[in-house]
C-alpha cells in the first residue's frame, strides 16, 4: 500500500471543521467519515486526529459535549461553534482561490 | 466574541480540572478503540487481532495520550509562572530600586484606597433604607430670590401630601436635642416629632414592638433608637413598655427601631408631631419634608407634580406667591455638603497617584538602562522582544502588586486617621469601610498604573542593541538616544501636576487662614457654654422658664471667676435659626418685591458684653426690660443701615411675626456690630435682638454663656451646683465657644489639611523624581564630563550646565502646570473664602517653592558632576 500524500499544513483543520459542520459527532465517526468521503485517498492517522480536534477545541472553533454514544458508552461529541462556522467559510473561500490558482499554474503548457 | 469564551472555557477546564480532563482523555480514546475494534471484528478479524489493529491505528494509545496532554497544558500559564518566578528573583537582586518602586506605589495606592473608601461609602453606596433610591427630600424654593429653604411650612406640606399623584408616602419631621426624663433622671436626648407616615417613607420594620398608627397620633407613644435603648436599659428589647417624659408628655415606648435606623442624624426618640401644637402658618417654615416616590414614578415626574401643586398654592395664598418646590434624592441632599470636599480629595489623590506612577516609570527606565547588558545577552541567545517585554512588564506588575498590598495597609491606616479627624457632620461616617468595591478599585488602578507606566520602560529594555550591549564592558548605557527626552517629558509632567496640587492646597490654605482671621463680630476666648433645657410646657411654662434663667444668671454673676453671664436663644453657627419678616414704623413688609426678612435672636442683658460684640449706638437690654413694660429691641448695623441709612434708628418702631409680643411693635433702643451668626463664611444678615423677659415663648430655651478670666473648665462645678439648687430637673452640659468655632471650621480644616498633606506628598514625589532623573543623567554622562574636563572645561560650567538643564525642565513643567491649574482651580472656587482662584500671591509662592526645592534637589547631582575625576571617568569608559 503506497503511503498516502501528507496533508498540507492547516488542511486537516479545514476538513475536520467541514465534517463536524455537517453534524455534531464523535472522533471515531469523524475519522470514518474522513476516510469514506475522500475514498481512502486522504488517510489521516487516528493518532493525529485527536490532537487536531483538541487544538480546534482550544481555539474555540469547535466545542465538545459528553453524551452517550454507541455501545452505550460515554463519547465526546464535537460541534461547530458560530465562530468556527465563519472561520470555515472564510477558509473554504481561501482554499478555493488558492487551489484554482495552483491548478491554473499546473495547466500551463510549454510553448 | 463567543469564540474566546469557548476557547477560554476549554483552557480553564484543562487548567482547573486536570484530574477530570485526564479521565476524559482516556475515555475519549478508549471509546475510539472500542468502536474501531468492533468495526475490525465486523470485517472478520479475531478479537485479539481487532484489538491490536485498533491500537495500531491510534499510533500507540499512550503516546497519543501524552501528546494530547501536552497540548492541553497551557503554555502561557507556564510562561507566566516562569516570568513571575524570575521577576521575583530580579526584584530581590535590585533591592533598593525595587523598594523605592514599592514604597512609591504604596503611597499613591494608600492615599487612593483611603479616599475612595470614603467616597464609596458616603457617596456611592445606597442608603441603608428600603428602596432608598425612591426616598426624596422636598424643599420650598423661592422663585424671586432663587433660594432653597431646607424646611417647609406645615400648611404647604398638607397640600403637597393630599394633592400629589406621584408619592407613595410623605412625612415631615422636626426636632432637636431636648430635655427628657428617663428612669427619673433629666437628660438630653435627640427627639424628632414626626407625622404618621414617617416610618413608612423609610420602610422601617421595628426591631422590637411597633410604630404608632395614624389613629394614635395624639397618644403619647414613642419609638426609640436601638443604640439609645440599649444604652439606657441595657438591652434594646427591654425598652418596650418603659415610660419617658418628653415634650411635656409622659410617653410609653412601644417600639425600638432597627440598629441601622437613626434618621435624621442620630435620633434617639421619635414621637408623633401632634404632641405639640403645629405651626400651620404658611409663612413659618419649621418642618423637614421627606417622601417616598411610587415605584413607577420618576423624580422628574414627581417634581413636575409638586410644582403644579405649588403653582396652585401660589394662586391661592399670598404667602406662597413666590414659593415653588424642589425635590432631591435623599442620598444627594444628605451628602451634598460633603460631596465637593470628597471629590476634591479624590482628584488630589489621583494626582498623587499619577506622580507616583511617573516616578515609578523613572525608576523602571533606570533599571532598564542598568540591565542593557543582560537584555543584550538574552536577545543574543534567542529571547524575542515580545518575550523580553513581557518579562519586564511582569516585573512591573509584580512590583505593582507588592506596592498594592503595602498600599492597602497604608490606606487602611490612613482611613482610620481620617475617620478620627473628619468633621462629625460628614454624613454616614459610621458606614465607612473597605469593601469589595474598594478592593476592586485598588486592583484596577494598580493594574492600570503598573501596565500603562511599565509598557514604555519594558519595550525600551527589550529593544537592546545586541552588538553594542555585548561589546561594552560596563553593564549600563546601551539604552540611549530617546530615553533622555522621555525622561524630560516625565519630569515636566511631574512638575506640572505637583504645581497644580500645590496651588490648590495653597489656595485652600490661604482661605483657611483668612477664615480663621475673619472678624466674627464676637469673640470666643474664655467663654464657657452651658446648654440647658428647662421643661417649659403649658400656659405659664415660658414665664417659669424665664424666671429660672433670671435667677440662675443673677446667681452666676456673683460666682467667683465669672466676669459676665448671659443667655442666648440660638448659638452662633447653630443651623436651626429663627427668622421672620419685619416692618419698620408700620411700613411695607416688602422691598423690591422681596419680603423683608431678619434673623431673630432672643438674649438676656449682658449678652453683648459676654461675647464682646460692641454696642455702637444706644444701650444694651437691662433688668428693666420686663414683660408688660414698653417693648424694646436692638438691631444690628446691617439692618440699621438698610432701613435707616444715616438716620438715627433709636426710638423707631420695628415689628416682626416671631412672637405675639413682637407683632405689636418694639422700640429700637440700640444698634450692635454685625456678627457672623450662620457660619464664619457667611456675612451677617439683618438681625433683630429681643429681650428674653419680654418673649417668654422663645425665651424659655436659653444657652448660658459665661465669660471668665480663668480656665473655663474651673467653673463647671459651681455652675452645675447653682443650677441644681434652683431646679434639679434641668439637665446641663458644658462646652466652650472655642469648641463651637472649631466645629464650625471642621469642614474647611479637614479638606485643607488633607489637600495640603497630599499636595506636599505630591511635591515631595516630584522632587524625588527630579533628583533621581538628574542623578541618573549625570551618572550616564560621567564619561562625557570626564572628556570635557580633560579638554579643559571649567568645573563651574559643568555645574551650571546640569543646573541649567534641570531649571529648563522645571520651567517647562511650571508653564504647563500654570495652564492646568487655571482650569482646575475653577472647580474649587466654591470652596475658597475671600481668595481668588487665581490668587497671584499663592501661585507665585508655589512656583518659588518648587523652583527653590528643585534647585536644591538638582544641586547634589550637579555637584557630583562637577567633581568628576576625569581620569576615573575615562578609565571607566
Amino acid at each position: 500500500m503506497s503511503k498516502p500524500p501528507d496533508l498540507m499544513q492547516g488542511t486537516l483543520d479545514l476538513l475536520l471543521l467541514k465534517i463536524i459542520g455537517l453534524a455534531p459527532q464523535h472522533g471515531w465517526a469523524i475519522s470514518q467519515r474522513l476516510k469514506q468521503v475522500s475514498d481512502q485517498e486522504l488517510q489521516v492517522s487516528d493518532g493525529s486526529l485527536y490532537p487536531a480536534l483538541h487544538k480546534l477545541e482550544l481555539s474555540g472553533w469547535i466545542t465538545a459535549e459528553w453524551k452517550v454514544g454507541e455501545l452505550g458508552r460515554r463519547a465526546k461529541f464535537y460541534t461547530l461553534t458560530r465562530a468556527g462556522r465563519r472561520w470555515l467559510d472564510h477558509e473554504t473561500e481561501h482554499w478555493r482561490r488558492v487551489s484554482t490558482a495552483i491548478t491554473r499554474v499546473l495547466q500551463l503548457k510549454e510553448v | 466574541m463567543w469564540r474566546w469564551f469557548y476557547a477560554l472555557r476549554a483552557r480553564l477546564r484543562a487548567l482547573v480540572g486536570s484530574a477530570r480532563s485526564d479521565r476524559d482523555l482516556s475515555d475519549e480514546l478508549s471509546f475510539h478503540l472500542a468502536m474501531q475494534k468492533r468495526a475490525n471484528e465486523e470485517r472478520g478479524m479475531s478479537s485479539a487481532e481487532a484489538e491490536r489493529r485498533a491500537r495500531l491505528s491510534l499510533d500507540g494509545v499512550q503516546q497519543t495520550k501524552e501528546r494530547l496532554h501536552e497540548q492541553r497544558s497551557v503554555p502561557w500559564f507556564d510562561h507566566l509562572r516562569q516570568d513571575v518566578t524570575f521577576a521575583i528573583r530580579m526584584i530581590f537582586r535590585t533591592k533598593v530600586v525595587s523598594l523605592a518602586v514599592i514604597v512609591t506605589f504604596a503611597l499613591g495606592i494608600g492615599a487612593n484606597t483611603a479616599i475612595f473608601s470614603l467616597i464609596n461609602s458616603v457617596l456611592l453606596s445606597p442608603l441603608p433604607y428600603d428602596s432608598a433610591d425612591r426616598i426624596v427630600t422636598v424643599e420650598p424654593f423661592w422663585t424671586n430670590t432663587g433660594q432653597v429653604n431646607v424646611v417647609s411650612s406645615a400648611g404647604d406640606f398638607r397640600d403637597w401630601r393630599e394633592r400629589n399623584h406621584t408619592f407613595e408616602s410623605m412625612a415631615f419631621h422636626s426636632g432637636r436635642e431636648v430635655r427628657i426624663v428617663a428612669k427619673g433622671t433629666p437628660i438630653f436626648a435627640s427627639v424628632q416629632l414626626v407625622t404618621p407616615d414617617f416610618f413608612k417613607v423609610f420602610g422601617v420594620q421595628p426591631f422590637r414592638g411597633r410604630v404608632w398608627t395614624e389613629a394614635e397620633e395624639r397618644t403619647p407613644l414613642a419609638v426609640v433608637s436601638h443604640s439609645w435603648a440599649s444604652g439606657q436599659f441595657g438591652d434594646a428589647a427591654a425598652a418596650i413598655g418603659e415610660r419617658i417624659e418628653a415634650v411635656g408628655q409622659a410617653a410609653e415606648i412601644v417600639g425600638v427601631a432597627p440598629p441601622a435606623f437613626t434618621y435624621p442624624g442620630s435620633t434617639d426618640i421619635w414621637m408623633s408631631s401632634a404632641m405639640i401644637p403645629i405651626n400651620s402658618n404658611r409663612g413659618g417654615h419649621n418642618y423637614f419634608v421627606v417622601g417616598k416616590l411610587k415605584a413607577n414614578a420618576t423624580i422628574d415626574e414627581a417634581g413636575a407634580d409638586l410644582r403644579t401643586i405649588a403653582s396652585q398654592l401660589a394662586q391661592e395664598y399670598p404667602e406662597n406667591r413666590f414659593k415653588s418646590v424642589v425635590i432631591t434624592p435623599m442620598l444627594d441632599s444628605l451628602t451634598g455638603p460633603a460631596r465637593t470636599t470628597l471629590w476634591l480629595l479624590f482628584g488630589t489623590v489621583l494626582g498623587v497617584m499619577l506622580i507616583a506612577c511617573v516616578n515609578v516609570a523613572h525608576l523602571q527606565l533606570a533599571r532598564a538602562a542598568a540591565r542593557g547588558r543582560e537584555m543584550a545577552v538574552r536577545t543574543a541567545i534567542g529571547g524575542g522582544p515580545g518575550r523580553l517585554t513581557r518579562q519586564v512588564l511582569t516585573e512591573n506588575v509584580v512590583l505593582g502588586f507588592a506596592g498594592c498590598l503595602v498600599g492597602l495597609l497604608f490606606g487602611w491606616l490612613t482611613l482610620k486617621a481620617f475617620l478620627a479627624m473628619a468633621p462629625s457632620d460628614i454624613p454616614r461616617l459610621n458606614e465607612v469601610h473597605i469593601d469589595g468595591r474598594v478592593l476592586l478599585f485598588t486592583l484596577i488602578i494598580t493594574t492600570l498604573c503598573s501596565v500603562l507606566f511599565g509598557v514604555g520602560p519594558a519595550r525600551r529594555a527589550a529593544r537592546a542593541d545586541v552588538s553594542s550591549g555585548l561589546r561594552h564592558q560596563t553593564a549600563r548605557s546601551t539604552v540611549r538616544g530617546v530615553a533622555p527626552r522621555v525622561r524630560s517629558t516625565l519630569v515636566m509632567a511631574e512638575v506640572a501636576l505637583s504645581l497644580v496640587l500645590l496651588v490648590a492646597s495653597g489656595l485652600l490654605l490661604r482661605s483657611f487662614v483668612r477664615l480663621s482671621q475673619v472678624d466674627l463680630g464676637f469673640t470666643t476666648e474664655r467663654v464657657l457654654v452651658t446648654t440647658t433645657s428647662y421643661p417649659a410646657v403649658g400656659p405659664g411654662g415660658g414665664t417659669q422658664a424665664t424666671a429660672f434663667y433670671r435667677d440662675l444668671l443673677t446667681q452666676l454673676g456673683t460666682l467667683p471667676g465669672v466676669r459676665h453671664a448671659a443667655g442666648v436663644m440660638t448659638m452662633p453657627f447653630d443651623p436651626f435659626r429663627a427668622n421672620s419678616g419685619y416692618s419698620v414704623d408700620g411700613g411695607p413688609t416688602f422691598r423690591d418685591g422681596a419680603p423683608l426678612i431678619a434673623e431673630i435672636q432672643v438674649v438676656t442683658p449682658g449678652y453683648f458684653a459676654t461675647v464682646n460684640t460692641p454696642v455702637r449706638v444706644g444701650r444694651d437690654f437691662d433688668d428693666g426690660d420686663l414683660a408688660g413694660w414698653p417693648q424694646v429691641a436692638i438691631v444690628n448695623e446691617r439692618l440699621a443701615r438698610e432701613e435707616f441709612g444715616t438716620d438715627n434708628p433709636l426710638g423707631r418702631t420695628i415689628q416682626t411675626g416671631m412672637t405675639p409680643e413682637s407683632r405689636k411693635g418694639m422700640r429700637i433702643i440700640g444698634v450692635v456690630a454685625d456678627a457672623r451668626q450662620r457660619s464664619p463664611q457667611t456675612p451677617s444678615r439683618p438681625e433683630i435682638f429681643l429681650p428674653y423677659l419680654q418673649h417668654p415663648g422663645p425665651g424659655s430655651r436659653l444657652t448660658i454663656l459665661t465669660q471668665t478670666p480663668l480656665d473655663s473648665s474651673a467653673l463647671t462645678g459651681s455652675i452645675r451646683e447653682t443650677a441644681r439648687k434652683l431646679n434639679p430637673g434641668v439637665p446641663i452640659r458644658f462646652s466652650t465657644m472655642d469648641e463651637v468655632l472649631t466645629k464650625a471650621l471642621a469642614y474647611p480644616r479637614f479638606r485643607t489639611t488633607l489637600v495640603a498633606a497630599f499636595g506636599l506628598l505630591a511635591g515631595l514625589l516630584a522632587l524625588i523624581g527630579i533628583y533621581s532623573v538628574l542623578s541618573y543623567l549625570v551618572a550616564e554622562q560621567t564619561p562625557e564630563i570626564g572628556v570635557r574636563l580633560a579638554l579643559g572645561a571649567l568645573r563651574r560650567d559643568i555645574f551650571n550646565r546640569v543646573i541649567g538643564g534641570s531649571m529648563r525642565l522645571v520651567f517647562g513643567g511650571v508653564m504647563i502646570g500654570l495652564v492646568l491649574s487655571l482650569i482646575v482651580t475653577r472647580a474649587i472656587e466654591v470652596l475658597l473664602f475671600e481668595v481668588s482662584a487665581r490668587d497671584p500671591m499663592t501661585i507665585a509662592a508655589v512656583i518659588a517653592l518648587l523652583a527653590v526645592t528643585a534647585l536644591t534637589a538638582s544641586s547634589i547631582p550637579a555637584l557630583r558632576a562637577a567633581s568628576v575625576d576625569p581620569l576615573v571617568a575615562l578609565r571607566d569608559e
